[in-house]
């Protein structure tokens, strides 16, 4: 088998097993009680949708990498992606998506409210199992999870906010610093980086530092949002989950379309920004065609692609430089094979 | 909401215009994958100096990349930082975990009762407890992989008050070895310790829970 199908295949194997895991387990943490209809049930929805389960995935595995049995690091996994869902829930409707994974977005079906108590609920629900961690891990390790999350949390809202704010104030003037900065908070934190993090964590029983991880996980979840950028526009929908162009549509600030306000005439930078100072019922599907079609004219996809491939190789040598000296083990190289999957997946 | 079908097609298949690099130009794949990098890092050590304070972390800006330095050496100010951290914990297990059994507990107190966790990286443990009549309690020890002979302490102290059990002794020489006796009349309630190495480092965690 060649070496990036056998990359492929490991990824698919672990994401599928830890995911499995991690699912299992978090409809435990869901109360079976009422109200079902309108709160208890809606919590599982999303995560029965599947979902690659990447981010509980790159928890458990990087436990494992220093030791650490599944077990050990399970109830972090859980909870993030509880948060990873309740995140998304609240996501789709601050962006008014109308998919995910492949289904009508929450708040579609059942309406803004409940979807957003929905997402409050789940929100709350993750946090049980960061405080069951103290039976398995013990206090302080638990506690120290606790308060990784929340610092989690805290930037992923200050991402969240900074790309809301673009979107409310429609600046033309928007940089790939200021782009790369949005995205580490907004991603890169809750994708890749408090997994890894609480995963070395828990294998080095609190005393793995947090600097070195941070970068690692900024490289690679800057790729991976930068390529999930490129699939919303040159994506397979069916594979994809969610509408392609869909990012055209909200009057998100992404990569290529700083790319392309940055090499556009004057003429067509005036009818961009006017384009995104509309409210998003107000852009038409040719609209969002017309800006399609320029960011291939400018090549601004390819050079998001180019982009994500420098990062990913960035990635790719800081973690030889974080986990270079662990032991070889199917987990060391399910973390090893994300940097260029990440930006390979369709 | 969009109903109609976009029609869009892959990023390879349009020639680019002017202004941007073109798709597959070995220099052009060479500079963006450049500028993609600096960018990337030019932006990393910013965020690390404007938020180094909130979050704690210390800058290290150098970008041929980090490297696995071992915890420094325990000066003061790392000492008063693990006291911090005991406190916290402290606290944080007396609103936290108010009826929440210990880590490693199972099934309600006995009289003279002990337990002990084992984890897969815990060696070979025995606890041996000494408690007056009629005073109950449960022992739950964490430890990590420690040297044959190290010298490991802990002082436990009551989580939520102010009283301190400094009778407990870690031996390592054959195995691990923890000893305590509860001093006659120490409140109940829980007690809490993190056990260092002589160098201050933390090695695990002892919890007890008094009950008569």
């Amino acid at each position: 088998m060649p070496r990036g199908d056998a990359s492929s295949a490991l990824i698919t194997d672990v994401l599928e097993e830890y995911g499995s895991a991690t699912r299992e387990a978090l409809f435990e943490y869901i109360p079976s009680g009422e109200p079902r209809e309108s709160l208890y049930d809606l919590c599982a929805d999303y995560p029965r949708r599947g979902g690659r389960a990447m981010r509980p995935s790159l928890c458990i595995a990087t436990a494992r990498a220093f030791g650490r049995s599944v077990g050990e690091a399970l109830l972090t996994a859980v909870s993030i992606e509880m948060l990873h869902n309740a995140m998304l829930i609240h996501d789709d409707i601050e962006d008014e998506s109308e998919k995910r994974r492949g289904l009508p977005a929450l708040h579609v079906t059942e309406g803004v409210p409940i979807a957003i108590n929905v997402g409050d609920m789940l929100t709350l629900l993750s946090l049980r199992p960061l405080l069951d961690n103290g039976e398995r891990l013990g206090p302080s390790l638990a506690l120290r999870l606790l308060e990784e999350t929340e610092r989690m949390g805290r930037e992923s809202a200050e991402g969240q906010a900074i790309e809301l704010g673009w979107r409310r104030d429609n600046p033309s003037d928007v940089s790939e610093a200021d782009y790369l900065l949005m995205v580490l908070k907004k991603t890169c934190w809750l994708a890749t980086i408090h997994p890894v993090h609480a995963g070395a964590l828990i294998g080095t029983a609190g005393r793995f530092p947090s600097e070195p991880v941070l970068r690692f996980g900024y490289l690679l979840g800057a790729a991976f949002q930068i390529q999930d950028d490129v699939l919303n526009l040159i994506g397979d929908e069916a594979r994809y989950g969610k509408e392609i162009g869909g990012d055209i549509h909200e009057g998100k600030r992404t990569l290529m379309l700083i790319h392309l306000f940055e090499h556009a005439t004057q003429g067509e930078r005036d009818r961009l920004h006017q384009l995104m100072a509309q409210p998003r019922a107000d852009r038409s599907a040719k609209d969002v065609q017309w800006v399609y079609e320029a960011m291939l004219s400018y090549d601004s996809v390819g050079y998001a692609q180019r982009f994500a491939q420098g990062l990913a190789g960035a990635a790719q040598y800081e973690f030889d430089r974080l986990f270079g000296s662990l032991p070889d083990s199917r987990d060391k190289r399910f973390i090893a094979s994300l940097p260029a999957w990440v930006i390979e997946r369709s | 909401m969009r109903t109609s079908a976009l029609a869009f097609r892959s990023a390879s298949s349009s020639g680019a215009r002017n202004g941007g690099p073109r798709d597959g130009a070995p220099e052009a794949t060479k500079r963006a994958v450049e500028s993609a990098v600096d960018s990337a890092y030019r932006v990393y050590e910013d965020y690390l100096r404007w938020g180094q304070q909130a979050a704690g972390i210390r800058p290290q800006t150098n970008r041929e990349g980090p490297t696995m330095k071992q915890p420094p050496d325990v000066t003061t100010a790392m000492f008063q930082m693990m006291r911090m951290w005991q406190d916290m914990t402290q606290k944080w297990m007396g609103f936290a975990m108010p009826f929440a059994p210990f880590p490693g507990m199972s099934g309600g107190l006995g009289g003279h009762s002990q337990a002990a966790e084992t984890t897969a990286s815990t060696r070979a443990m025995e606890v041996e407890l000494k408690a007056a009549p009629g005073q109950r309690a449960q022992v739950n020890v964490q430890l990590q992989q420690v040297g044959r002979g190290a010298r490991l302490s802990t002082v436990v102290e009551q989580v939520g008050g102010t009283a301190t059990m400094d009778t407990v002794r870690i031996d390592t020489r054959a195995g691990s070895m923890v000893s305590l006796s509860i001093p006659p009349g120490m409140p109940d309630g829980k007690y809490y310790g993190t056990i260092v190495d002589d160098r201050n480092r933390e090695c695990g965690a002892l919890t007890v829970r008094l009950e008569r």
